[in-house]
């Protein structure tokens, strides 16, 4: 028995335990008795990482489609990926992404539903950047995990927000539903990162499907169908939640219908749907978007699979029925929309606007002045917010400048674990009492994955400086995880504004490195 | 427009020249192999391809340790070896040569590097997406709901149009200086880009043609597509000038917002030109190069020589007994194995072999087509028109009906209320749709089926005059040499296609001869021809007498499935119902072995498979939406005999060669052998060197693993929504192919060969570079010849 063999024997089994286990969950929720596990983890004075799931619900009905569609899949790819380079590293990549999906479906905590995020989050940046030699795959890998980077902390952030709520009326809550929203958008690829959905269709076909067809994409629906209490008690969520919905179901299907890739056109549909979902739900009709997302998931994952087959079917109709020319609307007002739909409503452009041109502009800046940077800028906190401030405006000074470092790895590698040094020391120094003590295991835990960096860069090995980086971004169940976890537990206490600046530090960190793992052990951009 | 002439240099024919260097693969729908680089075929071979390497930065051959491995496994012998190396390098050089990087096409290390060395910016990842876009809006013949506005101008037009009339901006075509620019005629705005960016007129040529070169497919499918707009049939008409103009225009938006109106020129007037590889005298050879190209040399003798020895030594073999049946089959390298199959069934049956159109040149329209497709090969411009015509009336031409559509296929599931009330309904049968084609794979509406191409129902309206018609019979009796041996009472001429599902490349499948389409309607139309009375007695004029019991029948072979289908079986005289009966049970039972030969090709298919179940996983692999691999087409093609069937009736070629049926002693002055070799060269040496060049570098003159492919605006694919269009063989087709060039093996005397395969410049150029190898078999004292420097010299 080769390789390849054990590999889809052990995937198969996979994929029929993870439908037992499935119909098992549902067995005991219909007998009115849904299952529930609660494990503590870890443990430090009032913070608890407990892991914890239970199958009731929507994520019941999520997992049922993910282990429908994932079983069909990985049987698809079976044949699909023989004697591809690279079989065994997709099988465990979409292995490593249904486990994120169970635990995503079943999370009864946002810890847990963090852990399931972060496994999703890593298994698309490897399976859109699976053709490692090809620039543009690379490119889009790193940008797709940008903005889910970008998303996992807000929702960590908006957790903790939730957690530590005292009150606080209309104002906290629009906060936290505005951050959720930020997180369920970005996974879902909603206005306005609806972008990225199309160029993430790099990998093999049926990886395309599964993840972005079927899965993936729905990830912010059922994040919104977790979340419901918290966003629909808010006044003015449901009509953000509403609105950007709406809002991309106009911008999408205009995108896809100016697409003439196949691959491009579905996604662009795929979203725009999503977007109704968003709708629904804001108009309490949660049972109908959940029907609605399994009608959505089944049909793009096949259209995905089946759309080499366009050629032959679209040839075989072409002139034999109409096609679908906007008559309705002539003239300039045409071109206008034209140019609107095949700009794909500039999303790109805004978002790089809005969330990368600030960090990359600084960057650039800080290696100008690299002294007033180091000094002037902790200087100017320390006299507005004191040590704490300072501390964490170097982190930010260190990560920013991490950014600008993509070519030398080593050198991002010391600029993001400074950074991170740095962000520790500032939470612990103006967090309770006793915050010292988180500092122990997320400084052993930093110092370690930095020192494994260092050797996997010495030995150009692609493994070790990939364990690293997932230590170094915190990774969930890594060292570093618990002491992040902690350090935002103390740093929400101190003061918001501490938490998003902690997370903006963390969001960097995370972008630099893998543009730096690309950059060197890819052939990257 | 102003017309004002700003620059002495002539873009246009500037571009001309660099269009020699593109690809020339045009649409995706009708896929025909062709020689990779053509462009270099004035070269010799080895001269050629090095060239070539230093312009795309491509492989030429395998790599050497690909070599040593085929050494290892014994596929290059050591005394192939050994004579290949006489002279040039020791055996142990050859085993431990050194091995370097490809070398770097003249786009990654010229003018357009310095955007990143001397300006940090990555010119083409800020261009490519969206000028790839708009190429692909613009050519686009069905994928997008949206049509282009203006899109029946030109592209540049089309697209200056847009930028006027739009309310909101099209980046980077709206900014204030693309607007300006766009104004001027494309070739005065590339002459003031040029300028711009480069100072002096001495680099445009270089600039221009690392520009074209970076994009090689989009660019190549545009000029194709100008050159012949007839290649699409919603006309469009795109010219390279204008892309160029566009992306010049694109690049210069992005120097400008981010450098700064005073951006420094990556030139200066001063410094020396940069030259281009195809306009330079030879590049020197590598040291790998020199030792990659002998071992090709030993790789292709070690399967030329055992193959020559065979073949003189063999003893001809006719049919036993006078044949009840003849069959007449494509030269196609797969009908090599159905031949021999059916002659070892049937030992009273003789085949012949001829370029699968049978000399029926027309285009073809059946019975649901929206207009006539082209069934002939790619030089022949067909006059003309064949027309399927159905029987019941009932059935309306031009309407797909119900059952032959999927919306899941259809653009109505993407939009926006249709979409949703698709999604919550029709979503929820995709599961089980897809389910079902997971465990029972069956025919689909998205599935590829040569034995679709015809109804057996119908009939055939032929637009020849009767003249015509006799003129086509005689030729392929004449040509193959049957008209000599005389015909049987029954003939069966047996076209072929392929079925596959998921599958872009379907048209590469199909028969070569008919541009990539399935023989059938040429089989039958060439039968329904031979069997009127006015043609045979206008044959019997011309000295070619049909008896009046001998009937014609025509059919298919879907090489894929091992399937056949006949037509106008009503019309079959009731006496050759019989002979019919038992050719027809012995063929499908030569299929059943042929389909088990051919499941010892694939790798999950267990080797002691029976012949029913091969049959069975054949079929099931044509409907298979997650089979890569429906079949191997042409893959280990190594060589073609033009010959009597004597020659090599009873040997074993594995599949790997194109036969075509020729008798010498007909055609001593070796006329009819130079019109078969004007359609043998092109056709087969255009595949082998297809092949060759995907295998040696599937990246660059293939088109990669299929896996991630997404179809593009009908007319290609690409990687991703936002890649270059891919030309070439994917991954999954060449694999398991040798890459050694055709081996051309005529059966003539060897000063009638050669001068045979003069005749024609245009033929004799591939001969003569090496681009295939050109033997010679006597047919009185089996004499083998070989072409090495002008002459036919005694093989050793």
């Amino acid at each position: 028995m080769n390789i390849e063999r054990k590999t889809n024997f052990a995937t198969l089994t996979g994929s029929a335990l993870l439908s037992v286990v499935t119909l098992g969950l549902l067995a005991r929720y219909a007998s009115g008795d849904p299952i529930s596990l609660q494990w503590e983890i870890f443990r430090w004075h009032d913070y608890r990482f407990t892991f914890g799931l239970l199958g009731d619900g929507p994520g019941l009905v999520f997992l049922s489609v993910a282990a429908l569609l994932g079983g069909l899949v990985v049987r698809f790819s079976h044949t699909y990926m023989h004697r591809e380079p690279g079989h065994g590293r997709f099988f465990s990549t979409l292995s490593v992404f249904l486990l994120g999906i169970f635990i995503l479906s079943l999370a009864s905590n946002l810890d847990t539903l963090f852990l399931g995020w972060e496994l999703v989050g890593i298994s698309s940046f490897l399976l859109i950047g699976f053709y490692r030699h090809r620039v543009s795959s690379l490119r889009n890998a790193q940008k797709v995990y940008a903005i889910y980077r970008l998303c996992d902390v807000g929702l960590l952030v908006g957790a903790y927000l939730e957690h530590t709520g005292h009150g606080g009326g209309e104002g906290r809550l629009l906060i936290i539903s505005i951050l959720i929203l930020l997180s369920a958008a970005g996974k879902s690829a909603q206005f306005p990162f609806s972008f990225w959905l199309p160029r993430a269709m790099e990998g093999p076909t049926p990886s395309s499907a599964i993840f972005y067809g079927a899965l993936s994409i729905h990830a912010g629906t059922l994040l919104l169908f977790r979340t419901t209490q918290i966003w629909q008690s808010s006044l003015y969520a449901p009509w953000l939640v509403g609105g950007i919905g709406f809002i991309t179901a106009l911008v999408c299907t205009a995108s896809s219908r100016a697409q003439s890739t196949i691959k491009g056109q579905i996604a662009y549909a795929s979203a725009a749907q999503v977007g109704l979902m968003f709708v629904e739900m804001a108009l309490g009709y949660q049972n109908l978007a959940l029907l609605h997302f399994v009608g959505n998931a089944c049909l793009r994952c096949y259209q995905l699979l089946v759309s080499p087959s366009v050629v032959v079917y679209l040839l075989k109709l072409q002139g034999s029925i109409g096609r679908k020319i906007e008559k309705s609307v002539s003239g300039r007002l045409r071109s206008t929309l034209y140019a609107f739909a095949s700009s794909e409503a500039y999303l790109e452009a805004i978002c790089r606007t809005l969330f990368w041109s600030g960090p990359t502009l600084t960057s650039n800046w800080i290696s100008r002045f690299p002294v007033f940077a180091y000094f002037g800028i902790p200087l100017l906190a320390a006299l507005a917010g004191g040590v704490t401030y300072a501390l964490l405006a170097s982190a930010g000074v260190a990560a920013l400048q991490a950014l600008n470092r993509r070519n030398a790895a080593h050198r991002t590698w010391e600029l993001t674990s400074l950074a991170s040094l740095l962000l520790s020391i500032g939470v612990s120094y103006g967090g309770a009492n006793g915050s010292w003590m988180i500092v122990v295991p997320f400084a052993a835990g930093i110092i370690a994955c930095f020192g494994l960096g260092r050797i996997g860069i010495h030995m150009k090995s692609p493994g070790l400086s990939f364990a690293s980086l997932l230590g170094l971004t915190g990774f969930p169940i890594s060292p570093v995880f618990f002491g992040e976890d902690l350090l935002l537990h103390s740093a929400v206490q101190i003061h918001t504004s501490v938490a998003i600046l902690f997370s903006a530090v963390f969001i960097i960190n995370g972008i630099s490195l893998i543009r730096a793992f690309s950059r060197n052990f890819f052939k990257g951009i | 427009m102003h017309m004002h002439i700003e620059s002495a240099f002539d873009i246009k024919s500037c571009l001309d020249t660099i269009s020699h260097w593109l690809p020339t693969q045009g649409p995706i729908r009708d896929f025909i192999h062709h020689n990779t680089l053509h462009a270099y075929q004035d070269r010799p071979f080895h001269e050629g391809v090095r060239t070539a390497s230093r312009m795309y930065g491509s492989h030429s051959y395998l790599s050497l340790s690909e070599f040593l491995k085929l050494y290892r496994q014994g596929q290059i012998s050591e005394s192939s070896l050994a004579a290949a190396a006489r002279g040039k390098a020791s055996i142990d050089e050859l085993k431990h040569g050194s091995w370097i990087p490809r070398p770097a096409g003249i786009f990654e290390n010229g003018l357009r590097a310095r955007w990143t060395t001397k300006h940090s910016i990555n010119m083409d990842n800020r261009v490519h997406p969206t000028l790839f876009r708009i190429a692909s809006n613009y050519l686009d013949q069905g994928v997008a709901s949206w049509r282009m506005p203006h899109s029946s101008e030109t592209l540049y037009d089309a697209l200056r149009k847009i930028v006027e009339e739009s309310f909101l901006p099209l980046p980077p075509f709206s900014h204030p200086e693309a607007r300006r620019l766009l104004r001027k005629t494309p070739e005065n705005a590339i002459a003031e880009i040029l300028k711009r960016f480069l100072g002096s007129e001495k680099h445009f040529e270089r600039y221009l043609t690392e520009t074209c070169l970076a994009h090689a497919g989009w660019s190549g499918m545009i000029r194709v597509i100008e050159d012949d707009p007839s290649r699409l049939v919603m006309r469009r008409s795109p010219n390279l000038v204008d892309f160029i103009a566009l992306e010049l225009i694109a690049e210069y938006v992005v120097a400008y917002k981010t450098l700064g109106a005073g951006f420094a020129p990556i030139a200066t007037p001063d410094e020396p030109k940069l030259s281009i590889p195809a306009d330079e005298p030879l590049p020197p050879q590598s040291d790998t190069e020199r030792l990659q190209e002998i071992w090709q040399e030993a790789m292709e003798r070690s399967y030329v020589e055992p193959l020559l020895e065979r073949l003189a030594r063999h003893k001809p073999l006719s049919p036993t007994g006078t044949p009840f049946a003849q069959a007449f089959f494509c030269i196609d390298d797969r009908a090599c194995s159905v031949r021999r199959h059916l002659e070892a069934v049937l030992p009273n049956v003789e085949t012949f072999a001829t370029a699968g159109f049978f000399g029926v040149d027309c285009n073809f329209q059946g019975i649901s087509d929206s207009y006539a497709y082209k069934h002939c090969p790619v030089p022949v411009s067909p006059t003309r028109l064949i027309r399927e015509i159905a029987v019941r009336p009932a059935s309306a031409p031009n309407k797909t009906s119900w059952k032959e559509r999927s919306l899941h296929l259809e653009s109505a599931s993407n939009t926006f209320l249709r979409g949703w009330l698709i999604t919550q309904t029709l979503g929820f049968w995709s599961a089980v749709k897809l389910a079902v084609s997971l465990f029972r794979p069956s025919l689909e509406p998205a599935t590829a089926s040569s034995l679709r191409r015809l109804d057996t129902e119908s009939k055939l309206q032929i637009d020849y005059t009767f003249d015509e018609m006799a003129d086509r019979i005689e030729n392929v009796l004449k040509s193959t040499g049957a008209a000599k041996s005389g015909l049987s009472d029954l003939v069966v001429l047996i076209g072929h296609g392929a079925s596959s599902v998921n599958n872009p490349y379907f048209a590469a499948y199909d028969c070569g001869a008919c541009s990539g389409k399935p023989g059938s309607p040429n089989a039958r139309a060439f039968a329904v021809m031979a069997n009127n009375p006015t043609v045979r007695r206008l044959l019997g004029e011309r000295g070619l007498r049909i008896r009046e019991n001998t009937w014609f029948v025509g059919g298919i072979h879907d090489t894929t499935r091992d399937e056949l289908q006949y037509y106008d079986l009503d019309l079959l005289p009731e006496g050759l119902r019989k002979s019919f009966e038992s050719f027809k049970a012995g063929l499908e039972q030569a299929l059943e072995k042929n389909a088990q030969e051919r499941c010892q090709m694939f790798e999950m298919v267990p080797k002691d498979i029976d012949t029913k179940r091969a049959l069975a996983e054949v079929r099931r692999r044509s409907v298979a939406i997650f089979e890569p691999r429906p079949e191997f087409n042409h893959a280990t093609n190594a060589c073609a005999i033009v010959g009597r069937r004597a020659l090599t009736r009873g040997l074993d070629l594995k599949r790997r060669a194109f036969l075509n049926s020729y008798d010498p002693s007909t055609d001593p002055e070796g006329s009819i052998l130079s019109s078969i070799l004007s359609a043998v060269v092109p056709v087969c040496g255009g595949i082998s060197l297809e092949y060759y060049f995907s295998r040696v570098d599937v990246d660059r003159y293939g088109a990669g693993s299929k896996l991630p492919h997404n179809v593009n605006g009908l007319i290609g694919v690409t990687n991703g929504v936002e890649g270059d269009l891919l030309t070439g063989l994917p991954t999954q087709m060449i694999e398991v192919h040798t890459p050694v060039r055709l081996n051309l093996i005529v059966e003539h005397e060897a000063d009638v060969a050669l001068a045979a395969a003069k005749k024609n410049a245009s033929i004799f150029e591939w001969i003569e570079n090496y681009w295939i190898r050109y033997f010679s078999i006597s047919p009185s004292t089996k004499k083998i010849r070989e072409f090495r420097d002008g002459k036919m010299v005694e093989w050793q």
